[in-house]
Order: structure tokens, then sequence, then C-alpha cells
């Protein structure tokens, strides 16, 4: 081997290497984009997953208002057909209640 | 000849350099991969973890609200009720007190005078004791009470002697007896006989009136 050989081997590894190592970076970047766009991905299945929540809170909400909203409304009537029944039965044993009353006061053989 | 071998030579190791290093390249890339399908995967997971463990921390928050607003109604439901039933037995003491006004110039009057001296002969078995009226007595005499008192004495074997007092009390009808020494009085007017027997009357006065 001639030393303008040796010296052109020795210039063509040198190139070589540099190249090795240009390569080396492309393929670390390469997979470093990849990792940093599966963070990116999984930020964002969070952040949708988060506003999925919300938007699910808001229909759980307007779900859970008209139920107790349509609970209390049949409570009420219930409650007022009580009432109703109650002032009824009242009424037509008001004179029933009072006579008990008067019989138990005066005596129930003297009324 | 020597230098063609020899660059052949090096050709040679570059290429096998070159080879090892793509199979690096490549495996640099594939852990890549796995690691950001790792990431996508557990943040998938979180995601629906998160999600399943939000929607039935809302629904129980939700769930919570709810059974408190109904109870809270039922409960002001029950008062509104018993309010209506109280107010409705109230206002049929109120209307037995109209109504007790009717029987003061009746002999039923006469009878209930007899059936509470009675009562108050029996407890106090002797002595005088003062019958105050109310104002609106004009059937009670000396005459009724005198009767009274002989009958009963003889009835109960008591020696009891009723006065009518000068002094009238402003009541719906009944009296006021009390005993000579004013040590110990009775109270038979018509409102505080409905007093006394209001509560433990409340109960059967609710039965006859709401079943």
């Amino acid at each position: 081997m001639t030393v303008a050989s040796l010296v052109h081997t020795l210039k063509s590894i040198r190139e070589f290497e540099l190249s090795l190592i240009s390569d080396l970076d492309k393929v670390k970047a390469e997979a470093s984009k990849k990792i940093e766009q599966a963070k990116e991905k999984a930020k964002k299945i969070m952040d949708d997953t988060l506003q999925k929540i919300e938007d699910e809170r808001k229909k759980i909400q307007r779900n859970f208002e008209i139920e107790v909203k349509n609970k209390l409304i049949e409570i009420d009537t219930a409650t007022q057909k009580i009432l109703n029944e109650i002032k009824a039965k009242a009424k037509s044993n008001r004179d029933t209640a009072v006579n008990f009353i008067i019989k138990y006061i005066l005596g129930e053989d003297n009324v | 000849m020597f230098k063609n071998t020899s660059e052949n030579r090096v050709k040679k190791i570059y290429d096998y350099i070159q080879e090892e290093l793509n199979k690096q390249y490549s495996k640099i890339m594939l852990d890549a991969e796995e690691k950001a399908q790792e990431i996508i995967s557990e943040a998938t997971a979180n995601a629906k973890s998160l999600y399943l463990e939000k929607i039935d921390e809302i629904k129980n928050e939700f769930n919570k609200i709810k059974n408190k607003s109904i109870a809270e109604a039922e409960f002001n439901a029950k008062q509104k009720i018993l309010k209506q039933k109280n107010e409705l037995i109230h206002s049929i003491f109120d209307c037995a007190l109209s109504k007790l006004k009717q029987y003061i110039t009746t002999d039923v009057y006469v009878k209930f005078l007899e059936k509470s001296l009675m009562e108050i002969a029996l407890n106090t078995r002797s002595g005088k004791i003062e019958i105050l009226l109310c104002d609106s007595d004009t059937i009670i005499s000396e005459n009724i009470i005198k009767a009274l008192e002989e009958k009963i004495n003889h009835k109960l074997n008591t020696d009891v002697s009723f006065i009518i007092s000068q002094e009238k009390i402003r009541a719906a009808g009944g009296f006021i007896a009390r005993c000579a020494d004013g040590k110990i009085s009775y109270n038979y007017t018509f409102e505080a006989i409905l007093d006394r027997i209001k509560e433990p009357l409340r109960p059967v006065v609710s039965k006859i009136l709401f079943e």
C-alpha cells in the first residue's frame, strides 16, 4: 500500500465515520419525534376525556334535575291529594267529632 | 491488484459496519415505537379509568343531592299534612265550644252541672264550696244548686254545701268551684275543660275526623 492510498483510505474512513454519526443523529431525532408525538397524543386523549367527563356531567346534571323536578311534582301532587282527602273527610265527619266532644263534656246520656 | 484488494476489504468492513448499524437503527426505532405505543396505551387506560371513576363520583354526588331534595320534600309534605290535621282538629274544638254555648239554657246543662259537682263532692267529701257561675248563665239558680247538693250528698254519702257566689266569671259556659278556705279550686268552665281534654282526646278526634 502506498502512502497516497493509505491517506486516501484514512480520509475515506473519516468520511464514513462522519456519515455514521449523522445517520445516528437522524435516527435518534426520529425516535424522539415518535415519542413526543405519542406524548402529545396521550395528552390529547386525556384532554378529550376531561372534556367528555364535563359533557357527561352536564348531561347527568340535566337528567337529575328533570328527575328531581318530576319527583317533587309527584310528591306535591300526592300531598295535595292527601290534603284534599283530609279536608273532605274532616268536612263529612265534622259533626260526629264535635258531638263526640260535647258528649264527652256534658255526658254521653245527657246529649 | 493489491490496491483493489485493499479497497475491497475496506468496503466489506464498511458494509458490515453499515449493516450492523442499520440493525441498531431499526432497534432504536422499534424501541421508540414500542415506547410510543406504551405511552398511548397507558394514557388510554388512565383516561378510561378516570372517566369511569369521575362519572361514578358525579352520579353519587347527584344521587346524594337528589335523595336529600326528595327527603326534604317528603318531610315538608308530612309537616304540611300534620299542620292541616292539627288546624282541623283545633277548629273542631273551637266548634265544640260554640256548640256547647247552645246547651247553657237547657236541662243538659243542669245535668252537666250535677255530674261536675258530683266529681267535686267525691274529691272534697265535706265543707262549703263556692260556685262561681259564668255571666251568661241564666238557668242555674240557688234552688237548683240546693236540690243538686241534697241529691249528691244523699247519693255519695258526702257532706258538702254548695253556695252560689255573687262573683261572676267570663266564660262560654261552666263554672269555677272553690273551697271556702280558697285553697282548692276547680275550673269547670267549658274553655278549661276543652283545654284539659284537648290532648288526651286528640287521637280519638283525629280518628273520627280522618278515618
